[in-house]
């Protein structure tokens, strides 16, 4: 891959690393991955299987025990490392991040990471603006409001647009639909799709949940154990069902069940993957397809 | 650290201290209190004091607890408070027995100024020996007994300066009396006790909580209460309040991790930048972590409404159960024993 | 054998009172507009809809949380808004919550399963043989001496059901108990649910926004709005997709593709609704 955006090599964490052995807990051993610049990838595995450890050293959360860590070009645990700079360029949103909403206008909110980062007033008028317009919040409309009188969906994406406002260039995004429900979630991705095709910002996205994964991302990396036992399109990964069940995950229900009929005898390519080409395939009459 | 809030430093076991009832063992503590006071009323009568602690040890022995492991945790605390109470001693009554005189100790101004040298010498020494070329010595500043020593020093000299300030104009023959110091009977007598005390209720009560559990403890206060519940007072809320916090300090403590980590991945910074920076970024962690925990009182409330909560008083204790004959025999022996001592 | 309803809810109406502040008067939209129902004993029900579409606040008045401003609803002949049935009424149906974290209340996993039986007073043997089968039901017994911060967000969920189930409830209310839990939780829950519902003929009332928990229930109750828009067996509800739709539903991609196949001809049984299920039905 030319010009990764993020590599990680032989990255490994260990929980309380200098306490005695029994205190000791591996997090991720030995990871070695690239992010190319521009896509939007996933880390999927199960709770504790070392996703959230691993983006955390993204942006210089956390440091790792051995291995390096380069986030655009830079080494993340070199000893002048700037971390302030590289917390504006990775931007990370965690789990409900509704909860971190503290000001009394939704403004303040978002312009909190732009003031950290000490530019003029105007400046950082027109970020703010520019970023609650992108997270789908018509800053006319919403930029005065108290943030606790939003519904969960809006303040989730107020959020957003506090960590959008810092001009990133790498988003991470830590299940970014949890709780939402499907309107919300169809919402949320609408946005996300469209920051990441007008603004080129590399998308970094943890989740549990299949068939998000499946139509946003460009590359999956899945984790097991600290490990990272499995990369590749969604279309492929999700075509190993029995793999990824020793695992603890599964793929996305109709991956599901094209694996099953495969398994029951219809021929059906490896490369079928989404709605469309499932019905198109399969609403061929029997005979012809059966001669195929 | 805070995540074994719920278990203190409870010590799991099955020695006879940890199967009494968390009631007998605070009703002996308090018992205990009292009668140390009643006791201290006859002066130079040591039984008491020698029955106590007999008892104390043959509770340590009793428990699972070593005694290495038990005068480990105490034994700051019992320096700090030996120290502090040594002066008693020096400062008696005018009306006291004495006991003896350290005789006033006369120094010279003279020998003031030789001592005042001497530490003002070794302290520059102390200042310049990292200078020096010696590579062993680098390290010399960081040494945290040495830097302790430093500071002394410093103060010392500081202080030595001071009196060599003051005292200029004194010549250098004549004296200044240091002391007398006299100790008296009565307190000696009193440095013994109240160390003796001390040193009791603080094993004792270190005991009590480490073998008894948080929950067994608040339920056991809880039925010692129960009298002020006639008096309307809110005995059961109390218990209520204190198990809830046990049970979700360690909830908080986890989601408040979280909430520092996405305010700092949001440029949030708590040791740089002006005093109004610091504390918006403070206000970034207080402010959503209120709310977070209010939220979560409010659905506590409710699920606890839907599984039938009612401020009734007739809550079955799980952890404690009625008085046993190990209870009995124990507090009636504590009694005995120390009631007799006082006959002796 | 009884006929009547376990639950029955006739004409209620209900408004959240929102207090502005400005103003001063009360002003808000219905949550439930003229909602009947009636839930049978050892029926699994399900609730419908997107956020905010009045199914979190039917569920509450099943176990008097709310009462209704018009209307009655009837627990077991009794009504939820006398004040002396309340606590018969949460007897009888239990209640869980969508964060497993705010429900439990002891810093002991067995304590908190006992805790509701605590308050009642009742004696410890029959506590600790409650508390025991109630852990074997529910598959926790081997968390017993746990704290609760480690368990996983599932094993919470599991153990604020075991708390319920102590009372002996003839019905549960699952209140969007699955929605912060990851896809195995999930699975985890929705599966002791019907196993309680089969082994022990409890009542279950699942509310939630997912159509694939839906698809296993007996009777769906599909909400919009403050209202009941649709209601069915699953192989009804989901012979349509365009009204699951516009009730901003998200239609899970296998049954989509079996509702499409059957309208250009291909033979699939309208119960077909699961993976399973469809996979079986696709296989001349």
């Amino acid at each position: 891959m030319k010009d990764p955006i993020i590599i990680t090599k032989n990255l490994t964490h260990i929980y309380q690393a200098n306490q005695s052995s029994s205190l000791r807990k591996a997090a991720l051993v030995d990871i070695n991955l690239e992010i190319a610049r521009g896509s939007c990838i996933a880390i999927i595995g199960v709770t504790g299987s070392g996703k959230s450890t691993l983006v955390q050293h993204f942006n210089g959360l956390l440091r790792p025990t051995s291995g390096t860590v380069i986030v655009n070009g830079a080494e993340v645990n070199a000893k002048g490392a700037d971390l302030l700079k590289l917390r504006q360029r990775v931007g990370m949103l965690f789990q409900f991040p509704e909860s971190q909403l503290f000001e009394r206008t939704v403004y303040a909110d978002v312009a909190f990471g732009p003031r950290r980062m000490k530019l003029g007033r105007r400046e950082i008028r027109t970020r703010v603006l520019n970023a609650l317009d992108m997270a789908g919040l018509p800053h006319r409309e919403f930029a005065q409001r108290t943030p606790f009188e939003l519904s969960g969906g809006q303040m989730r994406r107020v959020a957003l647009a506090g960590v959008l406002a810092m001009s990133p260039t790498i988003l991470v995004l830590d299940e970014p639909t949890a709780g939402l429900d499907a309107d919300g979630r169809a919402e949320f991705y609408s946005y996300l799709q469209r920051i990441k095709q007008e603004q080129g910002v590399t998308i970094v996205l943890v989740s549990h949940d299949m068939a998000e994964v499946a139509t946003l991302a460009d590359w999956l990396f899945v984790l097991h154990n600290g490990h990272l036992v499995m990369q590749g399109a969604p279309r492929s990964v999700y075509a190993q069902g029995d793999a990824l069940q020793q695992w603890g995950l599964a793929a996305p229900p109709l991956s599901e069940l094209l694996t099953l009929l495969r398994k029951q005898g219809l021929p059906i390519p490896s490369e079928i993957f989404t709605l469309e080409e499932a019905f198109s395939l399969l609403s061929k009459p029997l005979q012809l397809y059966q001669e195929k | 650290m805070f995540k074994n809030i719920a278990l203190g430093i409870y010590h799991p076991g099955n020695s006879l201290l940890h199967r009494l009832q968390a009631r007998t063992k605070l009703l002996v503590l308090l018992y205990l209190t009292i009668y140390f006071i009643i006791a201290n009323r006859r002066v130079w009568h040591f039984a008491p004091y020698i029955v106590s602690v007999l008892l104390l040890l043959t509770a340590i022995s009793l428990s699972a607890i070593s005694f290495y492991y038990l005068w480990r945790r105490m034994r700051l605390l019992v320096l700090l408070a030996f120290l502090g109470a040594l002066p008693i001693v020096f400062f008696p009554d005018p009306s006291d027995t004495i006991l003896h005189t350290f005789g006033p100790l006369l120094f010279t101004y003279a020998q003031i100024h030789w001592i005042i040298y001497a530490c003002t010498f070794l302290f520059a020494i102390f200042i310049l020996l990292p200078f020096l070329p010696i590579p062993a010595l680098r390290s010399f500043r960081q040494h945290r007994l040495l830097r302790l020593i430093g500071i002394l020093l410093m103060l010392l000299t500081l202080i030595a300066i001071g009196i060599l300030w003051f005292t200029r104009n004194n010549p250098l023959t004549s004296t200044i009396p240091v002391g007398p110091l006299v100790v008296s009977y009565q307190s000696v007598w009193i440095l013994m006790t109240f160390f003796t005390v001390f040193l009791v209720i603080y094993a004792f009560s270190l005991l009590l909580t480490m073998t008894t559990t948080p929950i067994a403890l608040i339920e056991g206060t809880t039925m010692l209460l129960t009298p002020l519940r006639w008096l309307k007072l809110p005995v059961d809320d109390f218990a209520l309040m204190t198990l809830i916090a046990l049970r979700f300090i360690p909830t908080l403590v986890d989601e408040a991790e979280q909430l520092v980590k996405a305010q700092i991945a949001r440029g949030a910074d708590f040791s740089h930048g002006t005093i109004r920076e610091r504390l918006q970024s403070l206000a970034a962690l207080f402010i959503p972590f209120i709310q977070g925990t209010l939220r979560r009182a409010s659905d506590l409330a409710t699920a606890l409404e839907a599984r039938g909560y009612e401020v009734d008083g007739k809550q079955t204790r799980l952890h404690e159960k009625s008085f046993s004959l190990a209870d009995y025999l124990v507090m009636s022996l504590v009694a005995l024993v120390t009631i007799g001592a006082l006959f002796l | 054998m009884n006929h009547s309803p376990l639950i029955d809810i006739q004409h209620i109406t209900y408004t959240y009172p929102t207090h502005n502040m400005r103003t001063g008067e009360v002003q808000s939209a219905p949550a439930l507009k003229d909602v009947s129902l009636q839930v049978q004993q050892g029926e699994y029900l399900v609730l419908l809809g997107h956020n905010g579409s009045g199914k979190s606040t039917l569920a509450r008045h099943c176990n008097t949380l709310l009462t209704p401003d018009n209307g009655r609803v009837l627990v077991a002949g009794l009504d939820t808004a006398e004040k002396t049935h309340q606590r018969a009424i949460r007897d009888m149906v239990g209640m869980i919550f969508q964060n497993p974290d705010n429900q439990i209340i002891a810093t002991v996993v067995e304590d908190d399963v006992a805790w509701a039986l605590t308050v009642r007073g009742l004696p410890i043997p029959l506590i600790n043989e409650r508390v025991a089968s109630v852990m074997q039901s529910v598959g926790i017994s081997h968390l017993r001496g746990l704290p609760p911060h480690r368990l996983s967000g599932g094993q919470r969920q599991r153990l604020a059901i075991a708390g319920v189930l102590a009372l002996r409830p003839r019905c549960i209310i699952a209140d969007e108990a699955t929605a912060q839990l990851d896809p195995l939780s999930r699975n985890e829950i929705v599966t002791l649910l019907h196993q309680l519902n089969r082994q022990h003929g409890l009542t279950i009332i699942q509310v939630t926004h997912l159509l694939e928990e839906a698809a296993l229930a007996q009777r769906i109750i599909a909400m919009e709005r403050g209202r009941i828009v649709m209601e069915g067996s699953p192989a009804s509800i989901f012979a349509h997709l365009e009204p699951l739709r516009q009730l901003k539903l998200a239609i899970p991609e296998p049954v989509e593709l079996a509702v499409r196949l059957r309208n250009v001809g291909r033979s699939i049984s309208p119960e077909a609704l699961t993976v399973e299920a469809i996979a079986r039905e696709l296989v001349p």
